[in-house]
């Protein structure tokens, strides 16, 4: 079974239409979504609505569970003053633009999803906030997949695709208590991977191109598909809507970087509600 | 009676005329730029550099045995005007030096300069524009500066051939930012003088930027998203006293 795997849409709307007919030329027979619907883009109700309307699996990303809790940074959040402050007006002008039932679908979104084998989150199971860079220590990456129980743990948040596979390995622990020698225990793991899927509507590989994934069950294989889409509609929406010019600007350099997504050794200081 | 001497340094913007003089300053030696207004940033980055360097706010009739006195003439003055209106306030020996891009064989610079100097240059002379804002008790966010000169030599605010400026940052340090269109990095120097950690800074900071089409309201707005608010300002000042407390103990 091919399997679609989509995050990171930011109220891209031309992005989206265009990676779903690509989804259908690839053969895909499901589609899973990794949250962050909204956010940046001029046409977040459309994108909720066309994510509701093909019935997709859709996990809460960082700006849907924002937009339903109230925004509240955290050190994952925002790399610069600017960026905040560019970040809290996106998040003002969406509140606004959301009708009541968009937001009581964002409300309802489980912030983990699974499938056999398979587990599907925004940033990581710890938190949609955290990021899971590909540069993360071996052993913590490991422990985020084992969280889930799964062997494909499918991620977005950072806007950049890529797969790691963490080989199998063995793990040695060794308990010290009080009065009692210390306890040696070995476990193996078998080999796990992290899929990130990147960004659908705002993408920071340096191209405006929207990246997902597909995934086929039978052999394993995963595909990181990067599709063409008229950004320049998108952009003169930004504009035309009353985004700040500069939205426009870093979609269509494929620079997005309003979040924190450079430090890989920094773990979100808050877990999943 | 012999005197002193003029060195008169004219070119283009970012080519490389303030670095020149700082690269000849003296003990004693004087600096005059004509017309500078409230935003000189040149000034302060050789006043800085430069401890000893005087800066003069006007002409001297006269310039005693030795003494040298550098005089930076600005991209948007005339330089036969210019040239002619500090022959007529100074007599003394003169030097005249252009920098000029290197694809100029002749030009208003050649026929001036005793030395030409021709530098690369990739940017078009004709239309430049000049915005600049003086920042001075303002203090920023040095990854929000980051973030700001990499969206203004990547064209955001329109064609930038040249942005620099002085500025105060949140941990009390001083900075001077440069960056050329066509060099391939961006410079960030800290500048030599002590930690600003007493409310808004009482010292020069500024900002100044060539190019064509700039957007300059919106440069204005993001300069002004990169400021720190009052109560940051205190915030972080109180962290760094703290720490230097902590290690000097």
């Amino acid at each position: 079974m091919k399997i679609a795997v989509m995050s990171c849409i930011h109220g891209n709307y031309e992005a989206l239409i265009t990676i779903l007919a690509d989804m259908e030329k690839q053969g895909a027979e499901q589609i899973y979504c990794l949250g962050d619907l909204v956010g940046y883009g001029p046409y977040p109700n459309h994108v909720v609505e066309m994510i509701r309307s093909f019935d997709i699996p859709t996990v809460a990303g960082c700006w849907d569970e924002d937009i339903v809790e109230g925004l509240n940074s955290c050190e994952c959040s925002y790399p610069s003053l600017l960026a905040e402050r560019r970040g809290k007006l996106a998040h003002q002008w969406t509140e606004k633009e959301l009708y009541p039932e968009t937001i009581e679908y964002l409300a309802e979104l489980p912030k983990t999803l699974k499938k056999d084998n398979l587990a599907f989150v925004h940033g990581s199971p710890h938190s949609p906030h955290e990021y899971l860079l590909p540069e993360l220590q071996g052993f913590i990456a490991l422990e985020r997949v084992l969280a889930t129980g799964a062997d494909v743990l499918f991620c977005g948040h950072t806007h950049i695709p890529y797969v790691r596979t963490l080989q199998d390995g063995n793990l040695t622990i060794k308990v010290q208590q009080p009065d009692v020698q210390i306890e040696e225990k070995s476990f193996s793991t078998p080999v796990k991977r992290i899929v990130n899927v990147g960004s659908v509507g705002e993408p920071r590989h340096g191209r405006p191109n929207a990246t997902y994934v597909i995934y086929d069950q039978n052999d394993d294989r995963v595909e990181i598909r990067e599709v063409e889409y008229d950004y320049r509609k998108t952009c003169a929406a930004i504009v035309e809507k009353g985004l700040p010019e500069i939205f426009a600007w870093r979609l269509e350099r494929g620079l997005e970087f309003a979040e924190r997504a450079e430090d890989s050794s920094h773990l979100c200081a808050r877990g999943v509600a | 009676m012999s005197s002193g001497k003029v060195w008169l340094v004219a070119g283009a913007p970012g080519l490389g005329k303030s670095c020149w003089i700082s690269d000849r300053l003296a003990q004693g030696d004087l600096y005059w730029s004509p017309q500078l207004g409230g935003v000189a940033t040149d000034c302060h980055l050789l006043q800085v550099l430069h401890p000893s360097l005087s800066i003069l706010e006007a002409m001297p009739p006269s310039l005693p045995q030795g003494q040298e006195l550098f005089i930076e003439i600005g991209f948007h003055l005339d330089l036969a005007d210019t040239d002619r209106l500090i022959q007529s306030l100074v007599s003394a020996p003169m030097e005249r030096i252009a920098f000029v891009p290197e694809r100029l064989q002749d030009s208003v610079w050649h026929g001036w300069a005793d030395r030409v100097y021709g530098v690369p240059c990739s940017y078009p002379l004709e239309g430049i524009q000049l915005w600049r804002s003086l920042l001075t008790g303002e203090v920023f966010d040095p990854a929000s500066l980051t973030e700001l000169f990499g969206e203004l030599s990547d064209g955001a605010y329109g064609n930038v051939y040249r942005c620099k400026g002085i500025f105060d940052i949140s941990d009390g340090r001083y900075f001077y930012i440069d960056y050329v269109m066509g060099n391939e990095e961006i410079i960030y120097q800290e500048l030599p003088v002590s930690l600003w950690l007493s409310g808004r800074p009482q010292r020069f900071a500024g900002i100044e930027i060539f190019g064509s089409g700039l957007k300059s309201k919106a440069i204005g707005e993001t300069l002004a998203d990169c400021c720190l608010t009052e109560d940051a300002i205190y915030f972080y000042q109180n962290q760094i006293k703290q720490s230097l407390s902590q290690l000097a103990v």
